[in-house]
């Protein structure tokens, strides 16, 4: 049984917009959310439904309007700056688009070593911890020297993955990760998911719109209906009505 | 993905620029390597109001300085007054730029209140004003004008800031923790340098042509020569007048030729832009 | 009896990085009121092909072979034209509906365009024929939808008016290229329904290209699998699904979450510098020696083409 690590309680996010007629939109509705370590928790739901914006809340990129987000029991608000560093490093995100999450003007190596400075490790140590990274991802020497709009989605996307993974993260919050690859290329990318989460015990919160993504992936699923998230037992789609 | 034509004689260069940056070069080498190349000291006196010939290329002036060696020595207060007022002027808007576009909020208002104001003093009134009651040295011409030209390099930086910093590379860079000066130096001045480089380069221009203006206007230094007060001088004593085209003429066409130069350079900058960055 | 039939169609372009064979020794037909599927990862040269069926070649594109329509070959025709042929004989839809329709027009213009420009109709009849064709397509309130733009309507209703315009003029063959490509699956369906559709009105056959298999099956006819460039296997639909015969055809399918999403391994080979041989053999499970030494040719396995040495 192991323990949860993350756990968002009742988070709310509305929008308003408008100045004298203000306006009000909400996306997020008292939603709750645990996810163990080392577990795959998946949430489904359609686009606009609010899963992207419930994966960034959580991994503290954005402020819900209400409603606390908890990391291994305190409260992410609450933290210190040295406490917030650490969260930050441990809760990670893997975003849709493969070619956007890597600067362009930057060759894969420079991005990777950019990483590798901020967590302070020797530059003596940089060739060897890029190198063992490429292998876990799966990716070849050459492509170090490349920029992005020079890889395939499959290779950025991966390159992408090796960074994130380089900070040792507990949690990775993967936002659509596959659904702007090729057929094939999702195969590996999520067998590979798989196998770095049997190696390195991270956790996956997975979004997807892709129900049979989630069926492949997920120990625990949600469906996200109305700003609210419908557990799903057992992987069932009965209880969500939207996906088909 | 060329400027112009297919003609590449430098790597990633067309050939209007190429050209441009050529010319550019041969100026700078001139104004470095002034003592060298000149024939004589500017200062020295020879005969005066001599026509071109052996002797001396251009002639002399009133003062018997030969024109020739004024000339070159000139291109050194020139150009380096462009220069210099160029770098300040990009160096203040970039970082204008930089960090309304990026902080957004009140410091965005705040900045961009400075720039309207800034905007609103008219340039050339106010250094005519000042050098007139202050005379003051090239340099401070450079400083002046660069701390009032930045705004329209602000306005462009912090648009271009205000793109970039909603890619998705910017919020996986902020994702994986880096301090925000960290992202606006490493992450997102690449991706705008595409647009600073034809501002500094058209800037360069702009106070070159400043420079030999107020010179002409005879505000400038008398006691150190550039091209602007070398019209100046061929004006104020009877050149124009008189009919001594190599007075006046080989300045202007110096001046001319270092703009047209860096303008050519600049545009082409402008236009050949690959950033990879389309907006899908 | 085939309406286009693409010969030995070669596409290369020529960059500083070296040519690139974006389309490699193609053939294909095109039947009377049938679908052809052309299918193939990122990369592959389809959208090459469609672009090669309507004449649109970037500069640096050099291409050799014929495609034949209504007995010319449609490559060799001049500008003018080509340009009569585009939109009235063969017509084509994009991804990305939002993007390739103008913003400064209304959808009604847009999509009465054709029939004002080419068949010389008043406005107010192209209208009313774009109105009806509007309905085709599903939409109810056509009178409204007709003055809109395409920012005020969504991806998959502006979907279905590039369909509509591009039916204007009945074309013979339409091609879709990743007509579903980035769209939700009740918007793949509509989508589907509404081609069917089209197709059932017009008679025209469809040339569609995509990356999606499972829209693959729903509506074609006929399959083709495109690979870095080539054509490794084209068959009837249906007997394709149940059993795939070239080794990546078969690997793809087990790629799909139906099947487990069986990994292929490696990644898709270069085009500039491609693998000697069969451009899937070092991918493949069942390459043997001489997989390696020349390109396997197409040839006949029952009632389809494969390009295996397995079938040789």
């Amino acid at each position: 049984m192991s323990a949860v690590c993350l756990n968002a309680r009742s988070i709310s996010k509305a929008y308003e917009s408008g100045l004298i007629f203000k306006r009000r939109r909400s996306i997020l509705e008292d939603v709750s959310l645990e996810l163990k370590s080392g577990e795959t928790f998946g949430l489904v739901g359609d686009s606009g439904s609010g899963k992207s914006t419930l994966g960034r809340i959580i991994a503290g990129l954005e402020r819900p309007t209400g409603g606390d987000v908890l990391f291994h029991g305190k409260s992410i608000y609450e933290m210190n700056g040295a406490e917030f560093s650490k969260f930050r490093r441990s809760v990670q995100t893997l975003f849709q688009d493969p070619e956007g999450s890597l600067n362009p003007r930057k060759s894969i190596e420079r991005s990777m070593h950019d990483v590798l400075r901020l967590i302070g490790l020797p530059m003596r140590d940089w060739r060897r911890r890029t190198s063992e990274m490429l292998q876990m991802v799966g990716l070849t020497e050459e492509i170090l020297c490349r920029r992005p709009d020079q890889l395939s989605g499959g290779q950025n996307q991966r390159a992408a993955l090796g960074r994130v993974l380089l900070l040792e993260p507990e949690v990775i919050v993967l936002d659509e990760p596959t659904s702007a690859l090729d057929i094939s290329v999702q195969a590996q990318m999520l067998h590979m998911l798989k196998d770095l989460q049997r190696d390195l015990s991270t956790g996956y919160l997975l979004i997807s719109h892709d129900m049979d993504v989630v069926k492949f992936m997920a120990d625990r699923a949600g469906c996200l209906e109305q700003g609210r998230v419908i557990p799903l037992d057992g992987k069932s789609i009965a209880l969500c009505s939207e996906i088909r | 993905m060329d400027g112009r034509g297919s003609c590449q004689p430098f790597k990633g260069l067309g050939l209007q620029s190429s050209l441009g940056a050529v010319l550019f070069i041969l100026f700078v080498i001139v104004a470095i390597f002034s003592e060298g190349l000149s024939p004589y000291d500017p200062w020295a006196r020879f005969q005066p109001y001599q026509p071109p010939d052996i002797q001396h290329i251009l002639g002399t002036n009133d003062m018997g300085n030969d024109i020739f060696s004024e000339l070159i020595f000139s291109s050194r207060i020139s150009i380096s007054v462009g220069l210099g007022a160029a770098l300040i002027a990009t160096a203040i808007g970039t970082l204008v730029g930089l960090i309304s576009g990026y902080f957004k909020g009140l410091a965005d208002e705040a900045l961009m209140g400075v720039t309207d104001i800034v905007l609103m003093i008219p340039s050339i009134p106010l250094i005519i004003i000042l050098a007139a009651f202050l005379r003051p040295s090239p340099w401070d011409i450079a400083l002046i004008m660069g701390s009032l030209w930045w705004t329209s390099t602000a306005r462009v930086v912090r648009s271009r800031t205000l793109q970039v910093r909603e890619m998705k590379f910017v919020e996986s860079a902020r994702s994986l923790g880096f301090s925000d000066i960290h992202i606006i130096t490493s992450e997102i001045f690449p991706n705008i340098f595409q647009v600073v480089l034809p501002k500094f380069v058209l800037a360069i221009a702009s106070a070159m042509i400043s420079e030999a203006s107020i010179s002409f206007l005879g505000l400038g230094d008398p006691s150190m020569k550039s091209w602007g007060t070398m019209i100046s001088f061929a004006f104020s004593r009877g050149g124009f007048i008189n009919g001594y085209w190599w007075w006046y003429m080989p300045p202007g066409i110096c001046i001319i030729a270092f703009v047209f130069s860096v303008v050519m350079m600049g545009f082409s900058l402008e236009e050949d832009r690959d950033d990879g960055m389309r907006l899908e | 009896m085939s309406l286009l039939e693409a010969r030995h169609l070669f596409v290369e372009f020529w960059t500083p990085a070296g040519r690139v064979k974006a389309v490699d020794d193609v053939s294909f037909e095109i039947g009377k009121d049938e679908t052809l599927a052309l299918v193939g990862e990122t990369g592959c040269g389809k959208s090459v092909v469609a672009g090669a069926i309507m004449g649109l070649f970037s500069e640096n594109a050099h291409f050799k072979g014929e495609v034949i329509y209504n007995g010319k070959n449609i490559l060799e025709l001049c500008e003018r034209e080509m340009s009569m042929i585009r939109g009235s004989e063969i017509s084509m839809i994009f991804q990305n509906p939002s993007l390739a329709l103008n913003p400064v027009y209304t959808i009604g213009d847009q999509v009465s365009e054709l029939l004002r420009t080419r068949c010389g109709r008043k406005k107010r009849q192209a209208l009313k024929i774009s109105e009806n064709l509007l309905q085709h397509m599903g939409f109810s309130d056509t009178g409204t939808v007709a003055g809109m733009y395409p920012f005020q309507l969504s991806g998959g209703m502006n979907q279905r008016a590039m369909i509509a315009a591009s039916m204007a003029l009945s074309p013979k063959i339409l091609i879709a290229d990743e007509p579903t490509k980035g769209l939700d699956g009740s918007l793949v369906r509509d989508v589907v329904r509404e081609m069917e559709c089209a197709r059932e009105i017009s008679g025209s056959s469809i040339l569609l290209i995509t990356h999606d298999l499972s829209l693959a099956r729903e509506i074609s006819d006929r399959i083709a699998i495109m690979y870095s460039g080539e054509i490794l296997e084209i068959g009837g639909t249906d007997e394709f699904f149940k059993s795939p015969s070239h080794p990546y055809s078969k690997a793809l399918l087990n790629s799909l979450p139906e099947r487990g999403f069986q990994p292929i391994p490696g990644q898709s080979p270069s085009m500039i510098h491609s693998p000697q041989g069969c451009k899937f053999h070092p991918r493949c499970s069942r390459s043997m020696e001489d997989c390696s030494s020349g390109r396997p040719a197409m040839a006949r396995h029952g009632k389809r083409m494969v390009r295996c040495r397995l079938f040789a």
